[in-house]
């Protein structure tokens, strides 16, 4: 019963853990059988991170259904939130930066010295947006959040054999100054909270493997709309700054994951709030799998490397390549191992939305698969329209990646066809001349059925049925060179 | 084998023409009595001519109706090849052989050869006849007579009295060879010019020229009489052709017969389809009918009686039935009994052919005999009835009826 | 027991005649008996195992999602049925052509041989056709609730896309 903390500064985090969730809850296999995920932000009404937050409490729903103790995959993985937060916010909502660091209550000398330290519009700066790619606030303010109420949480749930990973960007406000010291106060040792205590199990949290990726640009933002401070051709500078901040990381974590697109989209200049809206990007979901990477355990030897006192002998460094480039990548551009981990679940799950969009409301009512199980009021249930709510994300989520300029584009999404909606040469389904199109899912499902556990929940059972049927249908094998 | 020689050898001579009497002692050696007889071989018919004084008034034309009759009738029978030995005889109180020369017999058929012929011509003595008849026909023989069977009680005697031994003893005769023998009998009324002497009841001769009843007799083993009905049918006779018929056989005899299906509304049974009935119900007349196939020809019967319905007994009165015949293609089948009734309901039903006399016997028998002259006498014969009823009689001393067809209905 | 199918059959005589159930007795005229082969055992039993095919057929061979609705049922209901008239017309008409049909069945003879009536008639071939669809209706429903039955209480034999069809 291992778990995972899952730490996502900023937009990025809460996107990758988002991307993260979609694989999850396609069945993607994962190392640990609990994602524990904090989001770290100041930003609280980034709509990225709403939406993040409906996805992974939809998720929670539907994963206690999943656990049919049979084949099921989907939502196998637990996903569990502190306290039953998703956001670690940050305590204090003062306004101004100035304000903040309570400039005007501090001596002359130390005003002066802030003064040097931070131009006045830095002074000035209203931060409830984030820090506006100001790396050097960040650093500053984020220092309050070992305070937090999410924080003590995850002291107390911790446990031996768990591990913890951060997802930041390098580039941008918060992500950027976060991570490195977000893993400083994981490794100081006898944090205490406000009250004075030492925080319970500090000692394991300070030797536990921790994993980091950082996501360097990606994006592009178009020039201000309004009183935006951000600017894209600051990123590449700022990265640099981080990136050279970075190498004193060097055997302080297990593992770190560097991940870029060197073929940039743009993105609309947002600088927060409701309007930072960034769609899904290939890059989050090569994120997302650094996470497995880090937590698979074939690859624990690889990953981590200690000493016997426990004290990181050398920190082990990837990057995440695709075997060919295109401005559209589908699964033939990724690598095998890739494609192995990502084309049974991403379709399998993409198959189960399909049907549930298509087919199911006219088929659930004269198959023997639903006969008495899955007809009237079923599909209203509250955890079936949540399953629903999680794939009409999913489905959002994989259009979002298509619409990016560098495209990740594996299937055909507005084909309305069964099971030829994988894109390329890939072969991962026998055809049958016999039972065309949907006849052969609900085939497959009238196949399934019967090998059930009779003694499940309805919702169980459905689960289970869906899964066992679309692992039948869509069933790609790993081969060296899929053409 | 030793006997048959014998037999054959006595016959030989007999036929050679040695005017001795036969000795029917000898021709008798060595038979037994109840020989059953070989349905293959064919046997061997003797015809027996009467030649007492009375018959010669049939033949004292030169063309007659009785010669017509009588030739005929023997070339018919050379040629429908119903026997490999025809033999010919006169017959009154003795037997007198003729070479079976046909033709040759019917010239020399007057009263002149009938005189010449010899024998006893004087008044026949018709029982003793039947019985020599009976004797002469053992073993696988058939015989027919032809005669004017008048009884001659002979003046001063009891004719009434005479009458009733005679047929005691043509019954008591008949009866006992029916012990042993299965024999049929049909006696074919004829009639033809008569131009001689009448011999009345007490012997008193009259001349007449009329017409007047002869009649031929056949008697034998039942399937050959059969046989010999069925070759030479009543409608080849020639001359007046025959008049009437009175024919009898034994009773209580088996006959085929199948109910047959489309007859009416009925299903057959499985295990006993030919005569039972199940699910019996209306057809659209309203009534429940089926027709049964039966094959009568054993029994030597004719149509008129056959097809009479008075002549058969139904168990259940509720029942109709009118005779037909039996439709074309069914095969072996004779007539077609049909019946019919209103009510539906189980019965087994048995219908019993009557045996009888037939009722021309009556009309044709002078009870008087006295005067050939009286009344329509000119076309009877004394005490006829007599002799029938002894046939009869000793035919129906346990059954009085032919046969017995039952019919199981559901 | 041998008797089982004619006795079936035999409920409906009155559709198709009495001269014809007779014929299909085995009624021999020649024989007047019924000794001749009971042809309603070959023609039942060749309903049963065609009505029996075409169920099969059904639940496990055609076995479709698409076709698993009552009405997919009802056509393959009325399949059965028309097998079955046409195997029972065509089967008598045959025989009733080849004649095989003994002449006291079919003809009312008066005594010159000459046919008064016809007693069976490709009319009563077309009844018997009926009842033989009726029959095999009768099978394909039998054997329909048996499949049903038999795949509620072991699932294992129960047609994979059919199973509630038409219950």
């Amino acid at each position: 019963m291992s778990k995972l903390y899952i730490f996502g500064i900023g937009g990025t985090g809460a996107r990758v853990i988002k991307a993260l969730t979609m694989l999850l809850a396609s069945g993607v296999a994962c190392g640990v059988d609990t994602i524990v995920p904090v989001i770290i932000d100041r930003d609280m009404s980034n709509k990225d991170l709403s939406r993040t937050k409906r996805l992974i409490d939809n998720y929670i729903e539907v994963n206690k259904i999943a656990d049919t103790r049979e084949r099921n995959k989907f939502f196998k993985t637990n996903i569990r939130l502190l306290n039953h937060e998703l956001c670690l916010q940050l305590m204090d909502n003062t306004q101004k930066f100035e304000d903040f660091t309570g400039k005007s209550s501090m001596s002359r000398e130390n005003q002066a010295l802030m003064e040097m330290l931070f131009s006045k519009e830095t002074l000035k700066m209203d931060m409830t947006a984030g820090f506006q790619g100001n790396p050097n606030i960040g650093s500053v303010v984020l220092n309050q959040f070992e305070n937090s109420d999410v924080f003590k949480a995850f002291a107390q749930d911790f446990k031996e054999g768990d591990r913890i990973f951060i997802i930041s960007s390098i580039f941008g406000g918060t992500g950027a100054s976060g991570f490195p010291l977000l893993r400083k106060i994981l490794h100081t040792h006898n944090v205490k909270d406000p009250a004075g205590r030492v925080l319970d199990n500090w000692g394991l949290i300070n030797g536990a493997p921790v994993g980091a990726v950082s996501v360097l640009p990606y994006f592009t933002v178009g020039s201000a709309r309004d009183d935006s401070l951000v600017q894209s051709d600051t990123f590449i500078d700022k990265s640099k700054a981080a990136l050279s901040y970075y190498k004193t990381e060097d055997k302080k974590i297990d593992t770190l994951y560097y991940i870029a697109d060197k073929h940039t989209s743009a993105y609309e200049h947002n600088k927060g709030g409701d309007a930072q809206r960034n769609n899904a990007h290939l890059v989050e979901l090569a994120a997302a799998l650094a996470i497995l990477d880090f937590v698979d355990p074939e690859k624990t030897a690889e990953n981590i490397r200690r000493d016997e006192q426990g004290k990181i002998r050398r920190t082990t460094y990837k990057e995440f390549g695709i075997r060919s480039n295109a401005p559209e990548i589908n699964f033939e551009n990724l690598a095998d191992k890739t494609k192995a981990a990502l084309v049974n679940p991403l379709s399998r799950f993409l198959l189960f939305r399909n049907y549930m969009k298509f087919v199911f409301h006219k088929q659930h009512r004269r198959q023997p698969y639903a006969h008495k199980l899955f007809t009237g009021h079923f599909r209203a249930t509250d955890v079936i329209q949540k399953l629903e709510a999680v794939q009409d994300q999913y489905y959002e989520w994989l259009q979002e990646m298509e619409k990016q300029t560098h495209r990740f584009a594996p299937f055909n999404l507005t084909s309305r066809d069964a099971l030829d909606f994988v894109k390329g040469a890939i072969r991962y389904q026998k055809k049958s001349w016999y039972y065309r199109n949907w006849q052969a899912v609900d085939n497959e499902l009238n196949k399934q059925t019967e090998k059930i556990n009779r003694s499940l929940e309805n919702e169980k059972k459905f689960i289970e049925l869906f899964f066992r049927a679309t692992e039948a249908l869509i069933q790609y094998k790993d081969k060296p060179h899929d053409r | 084998m030793k006997y048959r020689m014998m037999l054959l050898l006595a016959g030989m001579m007999a036929l050679t023409g040695c005017d001795g009497r036969p000795k029917t002692e000898n021709r008798r050696a060595g038979q037994l009595a109840g020989v059953v007889s070989k349905p293959d071989s064919k046997p061997a018919v003797h015809v027996y001519i009467e030649n007492s004084g009375s018959m010669d008034g049939y033949a004292g034309r030169d063309k007659t109706d009785f010669k017509t009759s009588v030739y005929t009738y023997l070339s018919d029978i050379k040629i429908a090849d119903v026997t490999d030995s025809l033999n010919l005889f006169y017959i009154n109180g003795e037997i007198i052989p003729h070479s079976p020369d046909v033709s040759d017999f019917i010239e020399k058929l007057n009263p002149a050869t009938f005189r010449l012929r010899g024998g006893d011509r004087g008044a026949t003595n018709i029982s003793r006849l039947i019985h020599t008849l009976l004797q002469e026909t053992l073993e696988n023989k058939t015989a027919i007579l032809v005669s004017d069977f008048i009884f001659s009680p002979g003046k001063g005697k009891n004719a009434e009295a005479y009458l009733i031994n005679q047929q005691i003893g043509i019954k008591m005769n008949m009866a006992e060879a029916l012990k042993t023998r299965d024999l049929a009998v049909i006696v074919y009324q004829l009639s033809s010019e008569f131009n001689g002497t009448y011999y009345n009841r007490e012997d008193r001769p009259t001349l007449i020229d009329g017409r007047r009843p002869f009649y031929i007799w056949i008697m034998g083993d039942a399937k050959q009489v059969g046989e010999l009905r069925k070759k030479i049918p009543v409608s080849s006779f020639k001359g007046s052709g025959v008049e009437h018929t009175f024919t009898m056989v034994r009773g209580n005899q088996t006959v085929d017969y199948a109910i047959r299906p489309g007859t009416g509304k009925f299903s057959l049974d499985r295990q006993s389809p030919k005569n039972k009935i199940t699910h019996a119900g209306k057809d659209h007349r309203g009534k429940l009918s089926f027709a049964v196939n039966v094959n009568f020809s054993a029994l030597l019967l004719d149509d008129d009686y056959l097809k009479n319905p008075d002549n058969y007994e139904l168990s259940d009165k509720d029942y109709q039935l009118h005779i037909t015949d039996a439709p074309g293609g069914a095969h072996g089948y004779t007539h077609s009994l049909n019946f019919s009734s209103q009510q539906i309901k189980p019965s087994r039903l048995s219908v019993k052919l009557k045996t009888g006399v037939p009722q021309w016997v009556e009309q044709i028998n002078d009870e008087e005999g006295l005067d050939i002259h009286a009344e329509g006498a000119m076309g009877k014969t004394y005490g006829i009835s007599y002799l029938i009823n002894g046939i009869y009689e000793a035919f129906t001393l346990k059954q009085d009826f032919y046969t017995e067809i039952k019919i199981s209905i559901n | 027991m041998k008797d089982l199918f004619g006795i079936i059959y035999c409920l409906f005589d009155s559709l198709f005649g009495q001269n014809l159930a007779d014929y299909l007795w085995g009624y021999d005229c020649n024989m007047q008996s019924f000794s001749n082969t009971n042809v309603f055992n070959r023609i039942g039993l060749l309903t049963l195992l065609l009505s029996f095919v075409i169920v099969f057929s059904y639940y496990y061979l055609i076995n479709h999602p698409r076709f698993n609705r009552w009405w997919s049922w009802l056509v393959m209901l009325g399949v059965t049925g028309a097998t079955g008239l046409f195997l029972g017309y065509g089967w008598t008409v045959a025989d009733f052509h080849k004649g095989l049909m003994g002449d006291c069945l079919l003809y009312l003879r008066d005594a010159n041989g000459e046919i008064t009536s016809s007693l069976i008639r490709e009319s009563d071939c077309w009844m018997f056709g009926v009842v033989n669809g009726i029959l095999s209706i009768g099978f394909f429903i039998l054997f329909s609730l048996a499949i049903n039955i038999g795949g509620r209480l072991i699932p294992r034999l129960a047609s994979r896309n059919c199973k509630y069809s038409p219950f």
